[in-house]
């Protein structure tokens, strides 16, 4: 795997349970285990960098409750709730 | 300040752009040495500063237009390179990769690979790379890289990395890629001077187009030796055998049932589909394995060269964004941005409108002296000075409009207005973008349909263009204003504190939101049907918006509206003004002639003469529209508008009404010999209250009233609107199509209330 996100968040998987990525509160954090289905948008949620390995942060979900706001690779991204819920996450303590 | 539209428009300022159908994609590889210019294209993803870099490298010196057949805009510009050789610079589409399923998305692939029918293989290729964020921004470089075209990485936005505390090791970093890589910071005009010379030195130099070399990532060797045999398959059907495996990759990645590619070779394309099914049948779907390796090879390369340190100093955007996202203050926030932007164009362009309407109608008065009267001077003032009226007239709403865009795109809050409105625009299957266009067509649909070309998706953009021109315009309300002052009792009290007047207003505007929702939702379940896109939206670090950049935006899309949208405007002004004036029958002229002879010797020179004269002149002006070509379509059309309540004279203003929906007061006021009128005159009132039928009833009715406005809130009448969708579109094929459906609309919606009303006994 090669070393992804910004290393001064911490990569130890102390806690870890798995979960998809919907699930994850605001603030927690994430590491994608994998990509679920072979559509269009899985391979586009991965080109934008939701690869295996990759950490993932939840900042803030809209006001109306979807889509999410998110956080990797040193950028911010904002997908949709169902398409969150394809991506299955390590959860990080 | 220098003039822009001149350097930009008028090719006699700068060397002429070549025209580029002159020297196709791959011809102009087998004959490369005929091209003498080089050719530079620039690409990279959105938000990276892509649009300045490509403004600070060619100045002024651009050429907007499209890509043949489709909606994306192609920009062209003049680079002066360090030795003082010209090259041609082009802007490849922004986008996160170059992997394609509909012809939007694969023009960047396209251009890059030389396939572009309307465009020139290009020599070397700037890689815009946003320092900030390079892991993913890498990921299109490394499918441009691979092409095997000489590459200048700019990596730009070293300002905002820095402040990020990230540190890159530059030297490092080109080693490890293989290609130049010059630090930018182009919004400042920063590295610009060294990323041309960059560019010349690898030129001069001839690079060699080494894609294999290119390509440090591997996939599994099954995956591999797929990649292998498709890439020599591809070399026996095409001329760029250097370049095969990058394509084989780029097909296999693109390629799939239902994409709406086009120039791709049948039998490559059947083998393409056997290896994908292989390959999801082993288990390892190949985008899968491909995306994986690209990112792996990204973090190997960069892991070395890049040190992610502490931040200095705020970060402002996740500040920011707990207020602009906050669950209750970001909606109230946005309203009050929104209710911003639609006051602004709204009111704020008012002045400016009316002092546009008094220059021109200044301008004509004064033709109208120096000329002798005449068809020239009547062409002249009402077809082609009143006709550039009519587009000027657009400018004020069209620049205030671009200035708010511009500055919620280049601050970033766009991509949170669009982030907390997509559960609300999902809805009725339109993006989260579309809320700004649709808002701005309340005020006018020209720079609203204008206005959707922030939304990349191609289906969620022509839906919003499509039903843009539903929502309730200011040139509905002078007619709105006109129907209900005469028809009904507009000041009446409801409920104490509403007037009739306005609740029907209030009605109409409500029925405008619903008419627009409900097409909205009926083309996006047929026509514009396709999967829902999923929402891939990055949301950009906030920034101060540049004024250049805000002014320059402005001013690009006024221009392009003036130039293109404009000419079209004018020539239908004309023909419009000479439907309604010719032919001018001589025996109207002999007759009216010899009455006015008559008053004038009968009576005195007085109030009373003055005002006969008047009248007279006010018949003269109502028989003459009559008898024109205009006045005989608006019979031959009665009917087939009868069914809605219209009579011919309505016929008259619709046809009247299609130079600007709001003419049709000034049409009804010569057809009923009032003279001058507007949505205000009382003589003109005074006429549809008495107007009779041959049978003794009244002509206008409330019923027919609201005919009348259901049309106007349906109809598509306004030729400014179909003439930027044709600029917006780049086709006939859309404004027809919306010409046609919204007239339709009208016609059964005018129909449905005003039958239905007669059967509930409303006469």
């Amino acid at each position: 795997m090669p070393e992804s996100g910004r290393p001064k968040q911490r990569t130890e998987p102390a806690g870890q349970s798995s979960t998809n990525l919907a699930e994850l509160g605001v603030g927690e954090n994430g590491s994608v285990r994998s990509v679920r289905g072979s559509d269009e948008s899985t391979f586009r949620l991965m080109e934008m960098g939701l690869t295996p390995g990759t950490r993932v942060q939840v900042n803030g979900v809209a006001p109306l409750g979807d889509p999410l706001h998110i956080t990797l690779r040193g950028y911010s991204l904002s997908i949709r709730r169902r398409e969150a819920e394809g991506i299955e996450v390590d959860r990080l303590a | 300040l220098p003039d822009p539209l001149r350097l930009v428009y008028s090719t006699g300022e700068i060397d002429p752009l070549p025209d580029p159908r002159a020297d196709s994609g791959r011809s102009a590889r087998a004959t490369g040495a005929a091209k003498v210019e080089p050719w530079i294209a620039i690409a990279g993803n959105p938000n990276t500063g892509k649009t300045a870099l490509f403004n600070a490298i060619t100045g002024l010196r651009q050429k907007v237009g499209n890509y043949a057949g489709v909606t994306v805009e192609r920009k062209v510009g003049a680079v002066a390179l360090p030795s003082g050789r010209r090259a041609f610079c082009i802007d490849v589409p922004g986008c996160y990769s170059l992997v394609a399923r509909s012809q939007d998305e694969q023009i960047a692939h396209d251009v890059i690979a030389g396939q572009m029918e309307d465009t020139p293989e290009p020599d070397l290729i700037i890689v815009v790379v946003d320092a900030s964020n390079l892991q993913r921004n890498l990921y299109l470089a490394t499918q441009i890289l691979e092409m095997g075209t000489p590459c200048v990485i700019a990596l730009n936005m070293m300002d905002v990395a820095e402040r990020a505390g990230i540190e890159i090791d530059l030297p490092r970093l080109s080693r490890e890629i293989g290609v130049p890589i010059v630090p930018t910071v182009a919004v400042r005009e920063q590295g610009i001077h060294e990323l041309c010379r960059a560019v010349e030195e690898t030129l001069e130099r001839g690079a060699q187009r080494d894609a294999v070399s290119r390509r440090g990532w591997r996939m599994e060797e099954a995956i591999e030796a797929r990649v292998a045999h498709l890439a020599s398959e591809i070399t026996l059907h095409a001329e760029a055998p250097e370049r095969a495996e990058a394509e084989a990759i780029w097909l296999l990645s693109s390629l799939q049932d239902g994409d709406e590619l086009i120039g791709i070779n049948p039998h490559i394309r059947s083998q393409v589909l056997d290896i994908q099914r292989d390959l999801d049948a082993a288990g390892t779907p190949f985008r899968a394995s491909e995306i994986q390796a690209r990112y792996d090879w990204i973090g190997a390369v960069t892991q070395p060269c890049v040190r992610y340190g502490e931040r200095k100093g705020v970060d402002w955007t996740r500040r920011l964004d707990a207020l602009f996202t906050h669950r209750l203050l970001g909606p109230l926030l946005f309203f009050g941005v929104m209710a911003l932007v639609f006051q602004s164009i709204f009111t704020w362009a008012d002045p400016a409108i009316g002092a546009i309407e008094a220059l021109f109608a200044a301008l004509s008065t004064g033709v109208r002296t120096i000329l002798p009267e005449g068809a020239l001077r009547d062409l002249i003032t009402e077809g082609v000075i009143a006709g550039a009226g009519n587009v000027v007239v657009f400018l004020p709403q069209i620049l205030i409009l671009f200035l708010a865009i511009s500055l919620l795109e280049d601050s970033g809050y766009m991509a949170r207005a669009a982030y907390m409105m997509d559960r609300i625009m999902g809805r009725v299957g339109l993006h989260g973008r579309a809320f700004i266009p649709l808002l701005s067509s309340f005020a006018c649909a020209i720079p609203g349909v204008m206005a959707a070309r922030t939304i990349e998706n191609r289906r969620d953009r022509l839906a919003t263009i499509l039903v843009a021109p539903l929502m309730s315009c200011s040139a509905r309300l002078p007619v709105y204003a006109m129907v209900i002052a005469a028809l009904f009792e507009a000041d009446r009290s409801v409920a104490g504190i509403f007037t009739l007047g306005g609740l029907i207003l209030l009605g109409m505007y409500l029925f405008s939101i619903g008419a627009a929702i409900t097409m909205a939702f009926v083309f996006k379940s047929t026509i514009l049907k396709g999967p829902r896109p999923p929402l891939i939206l990055e949301m950009p670090p906030y920034r101060l918006p540049r004024l250049k950049t805000v002014l320059r935006n402005m001013w690009e899309r006024a221009s392009l509206f003036l130039s293109r949208a404009g000419t079209v405007i004018v020539a239908i002004t004309i023909v419009l003004w000479g439907l309604l004036s010719y032919p001018s029958e001589t025996h109207l002229s002999r007759q009216f002639a010899a009455e006015r002879v008559q008053l004038e010797a009968s009576l005195a020179e007085d109030g009373a003469r003055e005002e006969a004269l008047r009248a007279l002149q006010a018949a003269e002006s109502a028989e003459r529209l009559r008898s024109s070509y205009g006045g005989r379509l608006g019979r031959l059309i009665e009917p087939v508008i009868a069914p809605l309540g219209f009579d011919w004279r309505i016929g008259i203003g619709l046809i009247g009404s299609l130079a600007a929906r709001e003419a049709i007061v000034s049409t009804l006021g010569v057809v009923y010999g009032v003279g001058e009128a507007d949505q205000q005159s009382l003589p003109l009132r005074e006429s549809l209250r008495t107007e009779r039928r041959a049978d003794g009833s009244r002509a206008y009715t409330p019923l027919t009233g609201i005919s009348l406005m259901i049309f106007f809130a349906l109809a598509c009448q306004c030729m400014a609107t179909l003439a930027v969708v044709r600029r917006e579109t780049n086709s006939w094929r859309w404004p027809l199509f919306m010409l046609a459906y919204m007239t339709l609309l009208a016609w059964v919606g005018s129909f449905a209330v005003y039958q239905g009303g007669k059967l509930l006994g409303f006469a």
